[in-house]
Parts: C-alpha cells; sequence; structure tokens
C-alpha cells in the first residue's frame, strides 16, 4: 500500500503538471481527426436532411434556418461551404467516416439516430420550440385533444405529439385557413387570426450533429449556436410567418 | 480454539471493530450517495454508466462486512452447533467476486472500445455566459469522487490486519480501485482533450487488470479459506506464524511428548485441534485447561 502512496502523490503531481500545461495552450479540447484546422480557411462539409423550414435543397441550392446559421458560423471561420445531399442514415455513415463536418436536418433531442449520441455528436440545444393548439376564429376553445381531428402541415414529429395525446392529426395544405383547430406556433396562431388553447405540445429541443469525438469542433459550434440563440429565433419567425 | 464464546475479541480488538464498523457505515453512505448521484446527474452517458455500476458494486463488500459482522460472534444454537464465525469468510466470498467482476466488466468494456475504436465525444456547457467543455468540469467532480475512497481504503489496511478480517481487506482493494478507475478516468478526459481518442479506453483497460489481479487474488484466498486451509495472513498466501508458535508452545509443555497441530480459518478466529501424545498422563484434563488457556493468551 505504501508503494501505491508514493505513486498516488508523484501521479498527482504529474497530472496537475499537465493540467497545468493544457491551460497555457490554447486550442482545447482538440480534434482526434483535425476538423475544426480542416475547416478553418478552407471548406465546411455540410450534410443536409431536407426537412422544412429548418433545412431545404432546391435546385442545389441549400435554405433554411439552419443553413443560415452555418453560413455565418462559416463566415466566422473564414470557410467556404459545400452541401452534402441526404438521407439521416446515409450522413451519419459519412459523419463516421469524416465525409462530413456537419449534419443539419431539425433534428431535435429526440430524433431517433441522432439524438442517442452514438453514431455523431450532438450540440447542446440551441433553439427551444414549442406548438401550441389553436382554434379557427369564432370556434368554441377546447382543453383535451383527446379524439379532436387537428390540422397539420404533413405527418411528421408533430403529428406524432399530437397522436401520443390521443388526438388524430389531419394533413392539410395550408393551415392558415384550416376549418379546424390546428398545431402551429404562437406567432403563427395570432397572425392567422386564431385563438390559442391551453393544449401545448412537448418542447422541442434542436440540436446537429457533428462526427463523434471530434470535441474541439463541437465545443467550437456549440459556443457559436449559442452566440445565436436570438438569432435562430428571429429566423425561425421569419420562416414561419 | 475450544468452544465459541461472545466477547470473543479482547477489548482493544473491539475498539478496532468498532472502528472498523464505522468506516464501514461511512463507505455505504458515501458509495450509496455517489451511485445516486451519478443516476441522477449522469444517468444516459454510457462512460457514466460504467462509473455507476463500479459504485454499485462498490456496495457489495461494506455491506457484506456489516452483515457478517452482525453474525459473526452469536452464540452457537442447536442448528449451528459451530456458531457462525464462517459467515465472515462467505462474505469474503461475496466481495473478491464483485472486486473480480469490477476487474473484468471494465476490461471488457474498454477493450471493446478499443477495437471498434469508439470516439469519446464531450460537449460543453454554458457557464456564467462562457462556453466550458465538460470535461474540465469531470476532472474536479471524477478527483472529489476519488478522494474519500483513497483515505477510507488506507483507513481499513491496518484495522484488517488487526482484526484479521479478510472482508475488510478486500474492501479496501475495492476502494482502491474505485480511486484507480476515477484516476484513470481523469487521464483519460485530459487525454481525449488532447485529441487522443483511446486514451480513456486505454488507461482503464491498464486499471482493469490491476483490479482484477486483486479480484482474483481474493477470490481463490476465500476459496481456500472455505476449503479450510491453514490460516494465512490475511494480503499473502504465506501461513500465520501464529500455527507454528502455536505448535511449539504445545510441544514445549513438559507433559508433552508430540503434537500435531490443525487449524483452519472461520472468518475472523482460527478453529482446529490439537493432538497430543502425553507422556505424563496424571491430572490430565486440568493440564488440558490450562495448555487451552496458555493457547488462548498466546500472542
Amino acid at each position: 500500500m505504501d508503494g501505491y502512496a508514493f505513486a498516488r502523490w508523484r501521479d498527482l503531481c504529474l497530472l496537475l503538471a499537465l493540467i497545468a500545461l493544457v491551460s497555457a495552450s490554447c486550442t482545447f479540447p482538440r480534434d482526434p481527426r483535425g476538423t475544426l484546422e480542416g475547416v478553418q480557411n478552407a471548406t465546411m462539409r455540410v450534410g443536409i436532411v431536407d426537412n422544412d423550414p429548418w433545412t431545404r435543397m432546391e435546385d442545389g441550392r441549400a435554405s433554411g434556418i439552419e443553413v443560415e446559421l452555418l453560413k455565418d458560423f462559416a463566415r466566422e471561420l473564414g470557410a467556404d461551404m459545400t452541401f452534402v445531399p441526404g438521407t439521416t442514415p446515409e450522413l451519419l455513415e459519412a459523419a463516421k467516416e469524416a465525409e462530413v463536418d456537419v449534419i443539419v436536418g431539425g433534428f431535435t433531442s429526440t430524433s431517433p439516430g441522432v439524438s442517442e449520441g452514438k453514431e455523431a455528436g450532438v450540440t447542446g440545444t440551441y433553439l427551444t420550440t414549442r406548438f401550441v393548439v389553436g382554434v379557427p376564429p369564432d370556434r368554441s376553445a377546447i382543453d383535451d385533444p383527446s379524439g379532436r381531428k387537428i390540422a397539420v402541415e404533413r405527418i411528421d414529429t408533430t403529428a406524432a405529439m399530437l397522436k401520443e395525446e390521443g388526438a388524430v392529426p389531419v394533413p392539410v395544405g395550408d393551415l392558415s385557413t384550416a376549418d379546424m383547430p390546428i398545431a402551429a406556433y404562437e406567432w403563427q396562431l395570432k397572425e392567422w387570426g386564431f385563438e390559442p388553447t391551453s393544449i401545448e405540445l412537448p418542447e422541442e429541443q434542436h440540436v446537429m450533429a457533428v462526427p463523434l469525438g471530434e470535441n474541439g469542433w463541437l465545443v467550437e459550434l456549440e459556443r457559436f449556436l449559442r452566440s445565436q440563440r436570438a438569432e435562430a429565433k428571429a429566423l425561425l419567425r421569419e420562416e414561419t410567418s | 480454539m475450544g468452544q465459541a464464546r461472545s466477547p470473543e475479541l479482547p477489548p482493544d480488538l473491539q475498539r478496532t471493530l468498532r472502528r472498523a464498523r464505522r468506516l464501514e457505515w461511512l463507505t455505504v453512505v458515501y458509495m450509496a450517495s455517489a451511485v445516486v448521484l451519478l443516476a441522477l446527474v449522469l444517468g444516459s452517458s454510457q462512460a457514466m454508466k460504467t462509473a455507476w455500476i463500479e459504485d454499485l458494486l462498490g456496495l457489495i463488500p461494506p455491506v457484506a462486512f456489516l452483515v457478517a459482522i452482525r453474525f459473526n460472534s452469536r452464540a452457537p444454537t442447536a442448528r449451528f452447533p459451530y456458531g457462525f464465525h464462517r459467515i465472515i469468510s462467505v462474505a469474503h466470498l461475496c466481495s473478491a467476486l464483485a472486486l473480480f467482476v469490477m476487474g473484468i466488466y471494465l476490461l471488457v468494456e474498454s477493450i471493446i472500445k478499443l477495437v471498434t475504436a469508439e470516439y469519446p465525444t464531450i460537449n460543453s456547457v454554458e457557464l456564467f455566459g462562457q462556453t466550458i467543455w465538460l470535461g474540465w468540469l469531470m476532472l474536479p467532480a471524477l478527483a472529489y469522487s476519488a478522494l474519500p475512497s483513497v483515505f477510507l481504503g488506507r483507513a481499513k489496511i491496518p484495522l484488517a490486519e488487526d482484526l484479521h478480517n479478510k472482508v475488510l481487506y478486500a474492501d479496501a482493494k475495492m476502494n482502491k480501485a474505485n480511486w484507480l478507475t476515477a484516476g484513470a478516468a481523469m487521464v483519460g478526459v485530459v487525454g481525449i482533450g488532447f485529441g487522443l481518442w483511446w486514451a480513456d479506453a486505454a488507461a482503464a483497460a491498464i486499471i482493469s487488470l490491476d483490479i482484477s489481479k486483486d479480484g482474483l487474488s481474493n477470490l481463490r484466498r476465500a476459496v481456500v479459506d472455505l476449503m479450510d486451509q491453514t490460516p494465512t495472513t490475511i494480503d499473502e498466501d504465506n501461513a500465520d506464524p501464529l500455527r507454528d508458535r502455536l505448535a511449539a508452545m504445545l510441544r514445549d509443555l513438559d507433559w508433552v511428548e508430540d503434537v500435531e497441530l490443525r487449524l483452519r480459518e472461520e472468518g475472523q478466529v482460527y478453529f482446529g485441534e490439537a493432538l497430543v501424545v502425553p507422556s505424563d498422563e496424571t491430572n490430565i484434563t486440568e493440564k488440558i485447561e490450562a495448555a487451552l488457556k496458555q493457547a488462548r493468551d498466546l500472542e
């Protein structure tokens, strides 16, 4: 045991010295595969899964809230951008092979495949959103969604959450003219003259994905996204109004 | 030797035992709090799940000790005519197994990590408006979780030796395993910060070898003790010198011609029989009584 005691103090001193050394250096944590250095003053390869309004690919041109955010990030890093369209599994595979630097697609902290953090690293939440059920003007308010038809834009996460609450999601072409309760952001309800009800869907925490283990890159992206929270919110309102 | 009796420890050893019991209660409370805390704070992360399972396994030795000590010195009953001493050996087996399982679990886990080239990803958090890498925060948390184990483990070793309690000894090894793994995790986190994805798993693999070795040697000793091996010292396989001294003492008695001594361990105490060839058979019962008393006062 005494031998161990000696080894312990020696190890502790070594560790402290190591930490001091590390603190002195500026780029920490570092990437095992050097993504951050690879992107700076070069190219950021963005894997993109179509998910309006967060991400869109139209005629080879990318747009959407998350694309706008990354454009600012690329500008900050002095990097160009290339987009790699694909499905989530395809892009997760590409991230593993270090073929993309970041994946966007309106992912949330519950998106299957991404949120587990097993196939890709997941950023912290950069934006939290929540859908509210609203009723058309002159309709009586409802406070229990179960069994009711509620209009959605398409069958997606929102529809799934409605179903979980017991409602029947109905995809309609244009929410703003729907003749039944709709699930939408609060500002959309206001704009379209719908009366918000007390029925709120669970919060959605929006995230992006990066290749596993690229901690320096991940921390840099998280730092940027944290500074852009207000910007992200403004972009969402702009896109959905 | 002789029949098991209730206050069988001399007063100073009873004090030692009380200290040991206090230490073990402290360990249980501390480990349980670590288990709850880890479950609350870091339940989802895979690396922390390993730490959680380790802490859970770390609960086994102190609990085994406290249970064993409770029953250990009860008077023999009709159902248990030999008393309850051997429960300590059973507790030792449990503790040794826990230690061994922990070592092997850690070893397998880290080898899988190395083989599948799993790149550990550590996020950042926002603290006072600053983005801080979570690895920085893990270091003090790990250090904090390791420190009590260092002191608990070191405090238990001398007590275990005085009491000849192998459960306590195995538990001290478990404490050592705990702070070693925390230390390895710290090295791993710093390594990850340097972009060495394998640092965490490699450090854990090296430490797990040491833990498995401790676990295996304790496991082996627990088994041979249950097989009535002659008493040994608690940390090694050397025969306890007490045996030879006892044999010598008996042989030195003027009425004894030759002696054969068989001893075995039942937890903290030794049981056994001495077969003597008397040279002078007058008053043999009194002489045996006197020899028994002398034997008990030995040391």
